[in-house]
């Protein structure tokens, strides 16, 4: 069955890469564009033959049972092996807050650096990121200016008497820093080593200079760059390990002072003293940043950036708004995480938020002195109907409904949809099969093919019923003359399946949905582990989701879950090499 | 829409880097320093139109079609194929597209797992392993490449260590000349002393400590490894005495269909200035990917997407767009050949004379998607004991067989297969 699952993960991990490769391949089209006649072969997206059958009953025994339920086969009263810790390299956004964290500043500088691959929804793969001679390269240079920038300003950096007593500075700053950078204490022998390194450079150098090579070099060092999930003996190193898991899955960053305290005293494994950091932290200004990348992974929001749309067409759509559309979803993230009892309901259904300007004008909305847009409660619905997340999902110069509901029912409600063999990717083009169709009809017309029915008569009509948004996620009544038709169909959801109407009612019946409560609970289960959900975490995943909606899916209240559960905290022993 | 903010500043950067490296760095000479021999991967994704390619009567005697026309004058210096196949796809039981196939066994000539990725390491990749004592062991450029996906990679360290190529011409530079710290002056002396020390110290930290690890992190800290070595050694050699010279101007940002052909003419001049001056001997080109989109709008094809081009058939107009885009990926190998045939070496033969050219691509025609007869090309190499003007007919034979011929021409003789040896039957009859 792990085999099996496996594959279709890996499957469908496949088609959200390519669906959105193939956007970004899209490039904008010529103003004189030749007719393509539709090629009669093209299967838009999927074929028949894995989808057959009624969305939401998978029991024909090819398919395991859907995610989220406790299988009979899986006893939970003896609960399988946790997962061998393992070395994570920091991501750049992990390598950048915590350089803000603990430098206070210089860490936009690994924007620089290559992006991690997206696998699955996540770019925190841990599998997947080495530290290659590309990244080596862009690093050590970053790293050098981290690390000139707070040597040049050394007495406010770390304030010593520098001038008077260099070496004990030096040392000072090794175990200080070491111990900040590196997330436990170093030994003796390494304090040294550092040290050696200070002496062994030319004493005609300055004192900053010299320093600056230090910070580098603990910068470079794998006690920095990894998160070191090993299981280790000892309650001290085993807090020291769960302090980082800690903050980097709550803050997105490097332990602080406090919560390094309590590993020093050993008391992380302690479940009351676990509970309360996690509560601390989650109070902290730093929880809505982590929290918000979560939701930003969930949504493609790293991506938007490789959003292109037809110029001609859209002639406003710039950088400047792709900014504000990061930073929205950004924003409605954070205040939705740090408002008391903040929910995934309230994701789903806001109608006011945080917006820049221009996107206040495409919302055709007020936009107030705090920056606060009041919506259209009939037009939208938390982040679902965001500009920046209708944008991603359509193409350069129309809608594309597939790709919306190829969203909402793999990415949100976790559905499985297996990739046909040898199926063509291809896009019902304009053409004299198609003329005076609206999109809606003109994608509409390979349903009627027997071979794509199979998914597409549970994709399409989810993705229909968000016409009632553009390309770049403008509200319309009219395409092109032909009035919206945004009737559309839920399906895979159990109790909320069935017609709606529209990008804010389908918002609505998903926040309702327990499929969706669930799904979204698993995604973060996912972000957290680093990896795709596994076997060895259903009892666990079961647990968490239990706990989310009795919470009322409050979100602060699902980090707490995930973030003192066993599968997340406790590692299991690496085989001995 | 890539943010062009980061590139302004690294641009400034590298300006200021050249400034005090400027008395070291020469001006550029037309003699190549190195005349060992190199090999460059050349791609482009969703083959040729079948017909317009080439046609032989014999190994001699054949014409170029429309799409090899601008290689007209590098003819001596070419070698053609007729009945190449890809027999690493039919084992591939991966269901989707070929042209996510094709990408990953191109180069590897193993067949591709489920997510399209293949199981061994490109032809370059292995050559590199085998050891080069370059200041960079190799480079990977490329231009309208995906990041997501093995559509866009081509060459690959290892089973599942796929490389990525540079797409921003401001960062190949970077990549080739990042070591390139003056060795006179004081300020720049100190520093690179330090950096000496820095490299040192961290080559240490990750290579020699013993760390508790398991056979995963293992491996991932000898690749960490690797990467300060390599590092560490392109500081090594310092530039002072060499002769390179960048291109002025270098784009800063990745290609869209008004800037492909710059970046792509740029990527051409920078490797050609990192073979000549011996900065590596071994690199690759992806001009797009399988299954790419991108369109230069210099090639003045009326389509919007290469891809949906390929599907001729079906679209209006595709025929002759796909052609026209073919035309023009030509035209830049054909730049690439020029460049390389006008740098003169300290021997015999100019540097595209030492140098082997593979120009490979995903699949056969776009229509049929076939891996059978695929349009693939060798240029150069002539002072490595390739006969070049010829159209050779290597029917039934798989284009595992040229790569070890790759391998034979950079000097590893002993290499008698390359990836799934069942497919391999030999080098080719490039002599």
């Amino acid at each position: 069955v792990y085999a099996a699952k496996q594959d279709t993960d890996a499957s469908r991990s496949q088609l959200v890469r390519i669906l959105a490769d193939e956007l970004q391949a899209k490039r904008q089209e010529r103003a004189l564009l030749w007719l393509m006649a539709m090629n009669a072969r093209i299967c838009f997206l999927l074929v028949a033959t894995s989808c057959t059958g009624e969305i939401g009953s998978v029991g024909d025994g090819a398919h395991e049972p859907p995610r989220g339920t406790v299988p009979d086969a899986v006893d939970c009263s003896d609960p399988p092996e946790h997962d061998v810790g393992r070395l994570r390299r920091l991501t750049r956004a992990e390598l950048a807050n915590s350089m803000n964290d603990i430098f206070g500043e210089d860490g936009d500088v690994m924007d620089r650096l290559p992006r991690e691959p997206q696998v699955e929804f996540m770019y925190n793969s841990y599998e997947d990121l080495w530290f290659d001679t590309t990244f080596a390269r862009g690093y050590l240079e970053a790293s050098a200016e981290v690390a000139s920038s707070a040597a040049s300003r050394l007495e406010s950096f770390f304030p010593c008497p520098w001038s008077e007593r260099v070496d004990g500075c030096v040392r000072e700053l090794v175990t200080s820093m070491g111990a900040r950078l590196f997330r436990k204490p170093l030994g003796e022998e390494s304090v040294e080593r550092y040290v050696t390194l200070f002496e062994s450079l030319d004493s005609d150098d300055s004192v900053n200079d010299r320093v600056a090579t230090v910070l580098e070099a603990m910068l470079v060092s794998p006690d920095f760059l990894y998160r070191d999930e090993t299981s280790r003996d000892g309650d001290v190193d085993e807090s020291f390990r769960i302090a980082s898991q800690l903050s980097y899955l709550i803050w997105a960053s490097t332990p602080d002072e406090a919560l390094l305290e309590q590993a020093t005293l050993g008391r992380l494994v302690e479940p009351r003293v676990l509970r309360d950091q996690v509560e601390r932290m989650l109070e902290h200004s730093f929880a809505s940043r982590g929290f918000s990348q979560f939701i930003e992974y969930l949504f493609d929001v790293p991506r938007f950036r490789e959003i292109q749309k037809n110029e001609f067409i859209y002639p406003d759509f710039d950088d400047e708004l792709i900014d504000e559309m990061v930073e929205e979803i950004r924003a409605l993230a954070s205040s939705t995480f740090e408002t008391e009892g903040g929910s995934l309901t309230d994701l789903m259904t806001a109608n006011s938020w945080s917006a820049g300007p221009r996107l206040a004008e495409l919302y055709g909305a007020r936009r107030d002195s705090d920056g606060i847009v009041e919506l259209d409660p009939g037009q939208r619905s938390g982040l679902l109907t965001t500009a920046g997340v209708l944008s991603f999902t359509s193409l350069p110069d129309k809608t594309r409904p597939v790709g919306r509901g190829y969203f909402v029912l793999s990415r949100l409600l976790c559905r499985e949809l297996e990739i046909p063999p040898e199926a063509e990717i291809g896009l019902p083009e304009e053409g004299p099969d198609t003329e005076g169709l609206s999109v809606r009809e003109r994608f509409a017309l390979h349903i009627e093919r027997e071979e794509c029915a199979g998914c597409h008569q549970h994709i399409d009509p989810l993705g229909f019923g968000m016409e009632n948004y553009d390309a770049i996620g403008r509200w319309r009544t009219h395409d092109d003359g032909l009035p919206i038709d945004a009737t559309g169909t839920l399906v895979g959801t159990g109790t909320a399946d069935g017609p709606f109407e529209g990008g804010v009612e389908l918002a609505h019946r998903l926040a309702e949905s327990r499929v969706f409560q669930d799904c979204f609970a698993e995604r973060y289960v996912q972000y957290a582990m680093g990896r795709a959900v596994a076997d060895r975490d259903v009892c666990g995943l079961g647990e968490v989701q239990e706990n989310f909606i009795e919470s009322n899916l409050s979100l602060r209240d699902l980090v707490m879950a995930v973030a003192v559960s066993d599968s997340f905290v406790k590692r299991s022993r690496a085989e001995e090499e | 829409v890539p943010t062009t903010k980061h590139y302004r500043r690294a641009f400034l950067r590298n300006t200021a880097l050249m400034a005090i490296a400027a008395p070291f760095v020469r001006t550029l000479t037309a003699e190549a320093q190195v005349v060992e021999p190199c090999l460059v991967l050349l791609f482009h994704g969703n083959g040729h139109r079948r017909g317009q390619w080439a046609s032989r009567r014999s190994d001699s005697d054949f014409d170029l079609g429309r799409i090899a026309a601008p290689l007209a004058p590098h003819r001596d210096k070419m070698i053609l194929f007729r009945g190449l196949n890809h027999d690493a796809m039919k084992r591939s039981t991966w269901a989707r597209t070929k042209h996510g196939k094709g990408s990953g066994i191109a180069f590897t000539g193993t067949a591709v797992t489920s997510e399209g990725w293949p199981t061994g390491p490109s032809v370059d990749q292995y050559i590199v392993s085998r050891g080069v004592r370059t200041r960079i062991p190799s480079i990977q450029l490329g231009a309208g490449v995906g990041d997501t996906n093995a559509y866009g990679r081509i060459v690959y360290a290892a089973e599942g260590r796929a490389i990525a190529p540079v797409q921003v011409p401001l960062e190949a530079y970077r990549t080739l000349f990042s070591g390139a710290v003056p060795s006179e002056g004081d300020a720049a002396r100190r520093l690179l002393a330090r950096r000496r020390s820095l490299l040192d110290f961290a080559r240490r930290d990750v290579c020699d400590l013993d760390r508790a690890l398991g056979v995963e992190d293992r491996r991932r800290l000898d690749a960490h490894c690797e990467a300060i070595r390599e590092v560490e050694r392109s500081l090594a050699e310092d530039l002072s005495s060499s002769t390179c010279e960048a291109p002025a101007d270098l784009h800063g940002e990745r290609a869209n269909a008004g800037t492909y052909e710059r970046v792509l003419d740029q990527h051409i001049a920078l490797l050609t200035i990192a073979l000549s001056c011996g900065m590596t001997r071994v690199g690759s080109l992806a001009l797009g990917q399988a299954h790419g989109g991108l369109v230069s709008d210099a090639a003045d094809a009326p389509t919007g997407s290469h891809h949906e081009a390929s599907h001729h058939r079906s679209h209006v107009g595709g025929d002759e767009a796909y052609v026209r885009i073919s035309e023009w990926y030509a035209r830049r190998v054909a730049a690439l050949l020029a460049r390389l045939d006008a740098v003169a070496t300290r021997e015999d033969g100019t540097l595209l004379d030492h140098t082997l050219l593979v120009w490979g691509t995903d699949i056969a025609d776009g229509e049929d998607h076939s891996e059978e007869d695929v349009p693939w090309a060798v240029f150069g190499g002539g002072s490595l004991g390739i006969r070049g003007g010829r159209m050779l007919d290597v029917s039934g034979r798989n284009a595992n067989d040229l790569l070890i011929s790759a391998c034979h021409a950079m000097g590893l003789r002993d290499v008698e297969t390359f990836g799934h040896a069942d497919l391999c039957r030999g080098p080719l009859p490039l002599g």
